[in-house]
């Protein structure tokens, strides 16, 4: 495992990303659509939607934002590209980078998302700290199981409509105790009170990423 | 020969569970009374349908390593029979959990952990539906295949022990174990267990069995 040649896979993720300023900004566009119809159907007066109506609206945003932004992170590159990069770099580590450069990518949509959401629907968090580490570890697992599973849905040529499928059921372990925890800071519980919890998320990542680490260079191999 | 006895014994020991299930003396337990009596088929069929999502990862991992397209038949065929158990578990213990807890669906960790398992593998078909290249579809299938069963152990094991289930066994709920199932359940629930798991393998390979005569039937036509 080099270092040196994730940073440079990390880093081209990054300008094939950004060369385009389209896809990026599709998916921006796409959160704050998002906010506003949950703001627009709410009819938000202050104080009349629950903590529970709070937390659960906004982890859907997250979560189809988060889809969304993955989804296009195989279907950009040729199968030509593709193989390419396969033969200069082992397909661990082009997996491992496209994790990195999706969960950099979704920490800073979701820090978006959270931003308009907070904007228009007021900020019933008492605990921001442990809101904000919940939020990363959740961008960390969402990241892992997207990446892996558009793979797997650029190779069945389903598109995005494949992936929603596949990533739904997979995602729902990280999600419920995302949710759980992301309550909990509503609730301002403390980071020591929920400690549990986070340790059971950081479990659920750990054992998404080594069976990504283990099984992706299956796939990639035709 | 041998083959059709295991298939006859399966047969023997699961009617043997419904004659007995519903005949025999069960020890009279409150809430529960006779509704006890889903042990013999409700656990059962959960335990088969993970014996049979098991068998399907294990020749999942076969296929990976061998790449031989036989195994990915079995992997697809144990796969379906474990969704048929899956939804049988599912509407039994529904029914059961109408009667004992008052509502068909209350939110039970395990309940919705078992909904979401079934939901995944009904992704898996739905993978498997898309592509028109066996091998690819084999070798992309048995990676998510391997990605489900790995997800679906801790979704049923290990986080409804943490929060506070209704089931018997977890979040401090006393297990079978521990007092209620006594041994004249045992001498019908284990025999249950391993008749709907010999089961469960007889329709695999009857599936199997018509996959390739229509194979073989494509070809020649």
């Amino acid at each position: 495992m080099h270092f040196q040649n994730i940073c440079f896979l990390v880093k081209k993720e990054f300008d094939t990303d950004f060369r385009g300023k389209n896809a990026l900004a599709s998916v921006v566009v796409y959160s704050l659509s998002a906010v506003f119809i949950a703001y627009l159907s709410f009819q938000v007066k202050r104080g009349i939607i629950s903590s529970y109506t709070w937390n659960a609206v906004l982890w859907l945003i997250v979560m189809f934002c988060s889809i969304n932004a993955v989804a296009k992170n195989f279907a950009q590159d040729t199968s030509g590209k593709l193989l390419y990069q396969y033969i200069l770099h082992r397909p661990a580590q082009v997996i491992t980078a496209k994790i990195l450069y999706s969960a950099l990518l979704l920490q800073f949509i979701s820090g978006i998302s959270v931003f308009f959401y907070i904007l228009f629907m007021k900020n019933p968090i008492q605990n921001i700290s442990l809101f904000a580490a919940n939020l990363i570890l959740v961008n960390i697992g969402l990241a892992t199981i997207l990446v892996f599973l558009s793979s797997i849905s650029h190779k069945a040529a389903g598109g995005a409509g494949l992936l929603a499928i596949l990533a739904f059921p997979v995602l729902i372990p990280v999600l419920l105790f995302g949710i759980k925890i992301s309550y909990l800071a509503i609730e301002g519980v403390s980071l020591g009170d929920s400690l549990k919890n986070i340790t059971l998320l950081c479990s659920i990542d750990v054992l998404c990423a080594a069976l990504v680490y283990i099984l992706f260079p299956y796939l990639w191999k035709n | 020969m041998a083959s059709i006895t295991w298939r006859i014994v399966s047969i023997i020991i699961i009617i043997y569970s419904f004659i007995g299930g519903l005949m025999f003396d069960v020890p009279k337990l409150p809430i529960l009374n006779e509704t006890v009596r889903n042990l013999y088929f409700h656990v059962p069929t959960w335990f088969a349908m993970l014996y049979m999502l098991g068998y399907s990862m294990v020749h999942s991992i076969i296929y990976l390593r061998k790449n031989n397209i036989i195994n990915d038949l079995e992997a697809d065929e144990s796969a379906k029979v474990g969704m048929l158990f899956g939804i049988l578990g599912m509407v039994t213990g529904m029914l059961w959990a109408q009667y004992t807890w008052g509502a068909f669906w209350s939110g039970d960790p395990k309940q919705n952990a078992s909904a979401i398992g079934l939901m995944m593998y009904a992704a898996y078909f739905v993978l498997r539906n898309s592509f028109a290249d066996i091998y690819l579809r084999a070798k992309v299938s048995a990676v998510y295949n391997i990605l489900c069963f790995m997800i679906l152990i801790p979704l049923l094991f290990v986080l409804p022990r943490l929060t506070d289930s209704l089931h018997p066994g977890n979040g401090g709920n006393p297990g079978f174990n521990a007092y209620d199932l006594d041994n004249r359940m045992r001498l019908i629930f284990y025999p249950a267990i391993v008749g709907w798991c010999m089961f469960g393998m007889w329709l695999c390979k009857a599936g199997i069995k018509i996959e390739l005569l229509n194979n073989e039937y494509d070809q020649k036509n």
